[in-house]
């Protein structure tokens, strides 16, 4: 992924890394500037050369504004290529996520997938920032510090006065892993310790119902105790890194003082070359005390990057491109004996199904949870891959058809309401650009959605929040009905969906898609029987096998898990006198 | 119950009071006076020797290198370089010392305050959770406990240094040569402006950028979740298109903050340089005519670099201050609300034995919005009772009065023949067990959420868990009771969910079990084995029902129609069927459904 990033935007680096080094050779002279400037000063009893100091100041002047220059231009291209690449990152990774099959999603957290989208790619970027910047300033300040230190003051001042600095960078790498593993510790414990937070207070009524407070409390004492003490613990070591810098460093001040000092009392170099001399000892401090911070960040970024690649790395559904495929789908479906079980599970999730369904039939799928409903709905969306020969629609196997030529032309209510936080007229819309107001007023009618519209202030233009929570769950429930109707699809398809709203509304619902649906085929999941009364087939799913099929009236003669299911529901529907004010 | 306060009161108070809530931050430390006052002491000490350093080195220049005076024992260029050395050494051993130190004390503070703040939290009734909402308490008992910790780790120690630093060059510099110092100042208000408008344009970018990313990860989290539809509408290139526009926004903002952020720390530097240049030129003047000594030219081009980095540090932590106050406030806007439940006082208490007595009980969450109307009921210990009604009738808030989680305006309510301002809370919440509809289940194990922290054995739980029928589909889970429960038990089906409530209710052996019936869509299958344990785990307890099913309702020794807040109809079901009021009526819908007439 970073690669193909570098060849499309690698190029931002080349003037970034040239004016970095430009700006930090800049840097590099005004010591010299400084110490020719003092020398100037340095005339005892002579008088002072007024024209050579002024020129060093106007050097020292002119190397600020230049160094400013080009400091803007290095991180203007280093910084905001670190931008892009999050950036980048970031819709790639959108892409990827479009492109993953259900299975994906099931297998994975809303929260755990965010977490890449946020924190890995944040921790990609600061290492792209910060540790590419910090390097190449780092390094090339050390480079030409040296340079210069050598050649305009003096090599063998350098390199004894330099002998103590790699002894600090040994102990800033030693400290520095030291604290981050620490650091790694504070964090986790600091994960769970919000996590529990914001379970008891979630579950806060449960715990007071159970009088369990006292209890609650002293494990939160506990947890934050031993949060204290792990971060007393990383602060006491990261504490030592800068002293122990400044002690290193102090040694090599000390060596500078007495040699520089004899030195220019021997008359080998000036006042002014002593003054650069420790200038540039500074100047060489900062990319050491940065040490640590490069090693973290890149360990972070390492680690970050690492699970974005393992995402981006992952299969994709193999797809064929949408323009291939003209064939307008009719709806014919026709399964032949589908056999279907999910990867690394020697179980069946469906075994030997067989369906015909010529266009504008009605299919009705009863079953328990677990009876292959569902896997059986994702194979026709192609949401899974069907194993070929085994589902055909319009008489072309659905593996020679693009998903999205499918998808295109099914209308899908799924069993859990799902809304985009927009109008409700967006949402029924869903970015079908012929769909109308007229349209949309129309399927409104279908879906019983119209009947609630007055409660809403404006209308289909009301905003329907989060997730579509302003909405009770009947409204949203109608709202995805509309949405799908809105599409004139060929094919329908019902998840469950008429089971959660109350008798009434899935009467009226059905007798309104009755018009709806002259000529369209439809498969309706169900719980309730009530719901697939009307339809030209219905089957029983168990165990991933069809036990029974037929008719409502054929199955209720056949008095087995259909009649039994029936009786039961009738009873249960009885009971549920007093449940029925509720939506 | 014990409430301090009337609770609405208390948070209009603490709007309308000013709060100091740095101040009260400031006075958590007053405990550790003495280690604060070892670290000023130590803070003194590290600024003395980083000040002393430049003033070591004018000795040696003016001292020893210019005018060539005899070195004597310390007074030598060896000593002094000795003197460097040991300043350095003593400011680095200073500064370890002040920075653990200091740091434990705020971990110490954080830690406190974060303990303090979760036990406030639980002792909160629920009508507070109401209203402060329950994401609101998380974000105070988190994230803004978070920015507290920046303001003790880093303001604490870093403010404090940097201002005595800062004084410390101003006093050095003026006693070494006022008008130099005055010059060396000049360029001050030329960085005051700089950063005031820099940071001016990248607050207001900051704020644009925030709400911007904030946008990007609600429409990202919000397309994973909605994944299956976008898939399903093949409408993955609108999102996508949608998605690249507010990416770029975004990007934009943050080149702006770059440019930005280039132009002022770069711009910093250029002060700084055209001030050493000034300083120069001044010395010039001022060595040419004799009234200044190189030394203290070079001590001031030091001491310059020294005093900006104090200045640029300063003008962060505003930001840092100004977030830790609002942080404060909220804080303690939480911890200064009184109205907080105490589970360990009042007279009464001891084992619930199951009587239930509401005598003209009125109740209103909020002013004269009354919920319940003088309702009054008894029900006898052991006996089934059932309150039916549609939606808002005030059932669930009954519930809610008989385990004490909200006090009442009027009337009185009884457990025992005891007023229940009397119980402790504690013994009443453990002899009356509410399950609810929805059911909460923590991360851990199966076992765990039964246990729920009150450490009963094993055998207890077993036996719950058979007694609720939850047996079935525990075992089919690889670990049993050992299973782990994912967060909010997502793995669970809701039939699993609500017979793993019944077993944790049932583990408590509550004298009266009250029970919320789930409306949810169950197989009918699991159906028919929650309505089979329901039967088991009321058996020799009083069991109240806010009960759908016509089942639950008919064997019930009393039934309640609920409506409008008082009690309409009472009785058992013949007494009631025969009544002919509102429950005949809805049985009768029922029945008629039963064969096969369609209700309007």
């Amino acid at each position: 992924m970073i690669r193909q990033f570098l060849r499309k935007y690698g190029w931002r680096y080349i003037p970034g890394v040239i004016f970095l080094i430009i700006n930090t050779y800049i840097l590099s002279w005004t010591p010299v500037f400084l110490g020719n400037a003092i020398d100037g000063l340095n005339q005892p009893g002579g008088a002072l050369d007024q024209n050579y100091i002024f020129t060093q100041v106007l050097y020292m002047v002119i190397a600020a504004v230049l160094a400013f220059a080009t400091r803007y231009i290095w991180r203007f291209y280093i910084n905001g290529n670190a931008r892009n690449l999050e950036n980048y990152l970031r819709e790639e990774l959108f892409i990827k996520f479009q492109n993953m099959p259900a299975s994906f999603y099931t297998q994975n957290k809303t929260g755990d997938l965010m977490a890449l989208a946020i924190n890995d790619i944040g921790a990609v970027r600061m290492t792209a920032s910060m540790v590419v910047a910090n390097i190449l300033t780092g390094g090339s300040t050390l480079v030409f510090s040296i340079g210069q230190m050598v050649s305009e003051v003096n090599g063998k001042l350098a390199l004894l006065s330099l002998l103590p600095i790699p002894f600090a960078v040994f102990c800033v790498i030693y400290i520095g892993r030291r604290v981050q593993r620490k650091f790694k510790k504070v964090q986790t414990m600091f994960a769970s310790m919000s996590g529990g937070i914001q379970e008891k207070i979630m579950g806060m009524r449960v715990i007071k119902a159970f009088a369990q407070e006292d209890k609650s409390i002293a494990d939160f004492t506990n947890q934050s105790e031993a949060m204290k003490d792990a971060n007393i613990d990383l602060n006491n070591t990261s504490a030592l890194l800068n002293p122990l810098i400044q002690v290193f460093f102090g040694i090599s001040f000390l060596i500078s003082i007495i040699l520089g000092s004899n030195m220019v009392m021997k008359g080998e170099i000036s006042v002014g070359d002593l003054v650069a001399f420790n200038n540039y000892i500074i100047m060489i401090m900062g990319p050491v005390v940065s040490l640590g911070r490069i090693i973290n960040n890149t360990e972070r970024g390492r680690a970050s990057m690492e699970r974005l690649n393992n995402i981006f790395s992952l299969s994709e559904i193999p797809e064929k491109e949408f323009e291939q495929y003209d064939h307008r789908i009719r709806g014919d479906i026709s399964i032949r004996n589908l056999v279907y079980a999910y990867e690394n599970d020697a179980m069946n999730v469906l075994d030997g199904i067989s369906v015909e369904l010529k266009q504008g039939q009605v299919l009705g799928v009863v079953g328990e949870t677990g009876s292959g409903k569902t896997t059986l709905i994702n194979l026709l969306l192609k949401f899974q891959p069907a194993p070929r020969g085994s589902i055909f629609i319009d008489g072309v196997d659905i593996c020679d058809i693009p998903a999205q030529a499918i998808r295109e032309s099914i209308g899908y209510v799924p069993q859990e309401e799902f809304l985009f936080n927009t109008s409700i007229a967006e949402n029924i819309r869903f970015y079908q650009e012929d769909c109308t107001q007229e349209t949309i007023d129309e399927v409104s009618e279908y879906s019983d959605l119209k009947k609630d519209m007055y409660k809403f202030s404006d209308g289909y233009d009301t905003a329907v929040g989060e997730r579509g929570r302003y909405l009770s769950g009947g409204q949203k429930k109608r709202v995805t009905i509309a949405r799908a109707i809105a599409k004139k699809p060929s094919i329908l398809i019902f998840d469950d969906v008429l089971s959660s709203v109350d008798v009434n509304t899935e009467k009226r619902i059905l007798q309104n898609l009755k018009k709806t649906m002259e000529g369209k085929t439809a498969i309706i999941i169900s719980q309730r029987i009530s719901a697939l009364q009307g339809a030209d087939v219905i089957i029983y799913l168990e165990n991933g096998k069809i036990a029974e099929r037929g008719t409502h009236e054929q199955l209720l003669r056949l008095d087995g898990l259909y009649a039994h299911l029936y009786r039961q529901q009738n009873k249960q529907e009885e009971n549920e006198a007093f449940g029925e004010e509720q939506e | 119950m014990k409430i301090a306060k009337k609770a609405s009161n208390v948070v209009e108070e603490a709007k309308l009071e000013k709060r100091h809530s740095l101040l009260k931050l400031a006075k958590m430390l007053i405990p550790y006076k003495w280690i604060l006052l070892a670290c000023v002491l130590l803070t003194v000490m590290v600024n003395l020797a980083e000040i002393l350093k430049p003033y070591v080195m004018k000795i040696i220049i003016d001292d020893f290198l210019t005018s060539g005076i005899a070195q004597h024992g310390l007074y030598s260029i060896t000593g002094m370089g000795l003197l460097y050395f040991v300043m350095i050494a003593l400011g680095a051993v200073c500064s370890l010392m002040h920075t653990r130190l200091i740091n434990k004390v705020g971990q110490k503070i954080l830690n406190v305050l974060r303990v303090k703040v979760f036990t406030h939290i639980n002792r909160m009734p629920l009508a507070a959770f109401d209203r402060y909402s329950s994401g609101r308490l998380i974000t105070r008992a988190t994230n803004d406990i978070e920015t507290i910790n920046e303001f003790y780790t880093d303001i604490i120690v870093n403010l404090f240094k940097d201002v005595v630093l800062l004084v410390g060059i101003i006093a050095v510099m003026l006693q070494m040569d006022v008008k130099l110092a005055l010059v060396g100042f000049s360029t001050i208000p030329l960085i005051v402006l700089i950063t005031l408008v820099v940071k001016k344009a990248l607050r207001k970018n900051f704020v644009k950028m925030k709400a911007l990313i904030g946008r990007i990860n609600g429409f990202f989290s919000e397309n994973i979740d909605g994944m299956k539809t976008v898939q399903a509408f093949n409408r993955q290139k609108n999102k996508l298109g949608e998605f690249k526009s507010l990416n770029k926004e975004y990007y934009d903002s943050t080149l702006f903050q770059i440019k930005m952020n280039s132009l002022l720390r770069p711009l910093m530097e250029v002060v700084n340089s055209l001030t050493i240049a000034l300083l120069v030129v001044y010395g010039y003047y001022g060595i040419s005519g004799g009234i200044l000594e190189l030394g203290v030219v070079y001590a001031f081009t030091t001491y310059i670099k020294q005093f900006f980095e104090p200045i640029n540090d300063l003008a962060e932590k505003y930001n840092t201050i100004q977030s830790a106050a609002v942080s404060a406030d909220r804080v303690f806007e939480i911890l200064d609300d009184g109205d907080q439940e105490d589970p360990h006082a009042g007279e009464k208490g001891g084992r619930v034995l199951g009587k239930v007595e509401f005598r003209h009980v009125w109740f209103a969450y909020e002013g004269e919005n009354w919920i319940l109307k003088d309702v009054s009921f008894t029900i006898p210990k052991g006996s089934k009772v059932a309150f039916v009604g549609p939606t808002g009738a005030g059932k669930t808030t009954i519930i809610n009065l008989i385990s004490g989680f909200y006090p009442i305006q009027k009337g009185e309510i009884l457990i025992d023949d005891v007023p229940i301002s009397q119980w402790k809370l504690e013994d009443l919440r453990r002899g009356v067990c509410v399950v609810l509809q929805e059911v909460f289940l923590f991360s851990g194990t199966i076992e765990e959420n039964i246990d729920l922290y009150s450490g009963t054995s094993r055998e207890n739980i077993q036996r719950a868990v058979t007694l609720s029928a939850a047996d079935t589909f525990i075992s089919k889970h690889p670990g049993g009771l050992d299973a782990s429960v994912s967060e909010r038990g997502s793995t669970f089906s809701s039939g699993e969910r609500q017979l793993l409530s019944f077993a944790r209710a049932i583990a408590h052996d509550p004298a009266v079990l009250v029970l919320d019936e789930a409306t949810a869509n169950i197989d009918s299958n699991t159906e028919q084995v929650i309505q089979q344990s329901i039967k088991m785990i009321s058996k020799g307890r009083t069991a109240i029902f806010i009960a759908h099913r016509l089942s639950t309702i008919r064997d019930c020794d009393c039934i309640y129609v609920i409506s409008n807040g008082q009690i309409a109809e009472q009785g058992n079901h013949e007494q009631l069927m025969r009544l002919g009021g509102i429950y005949s009526q809805w049985s009768g819908k029922a029945s008629r459904r039963e064969d096969g007439a369609q209700p309007a």
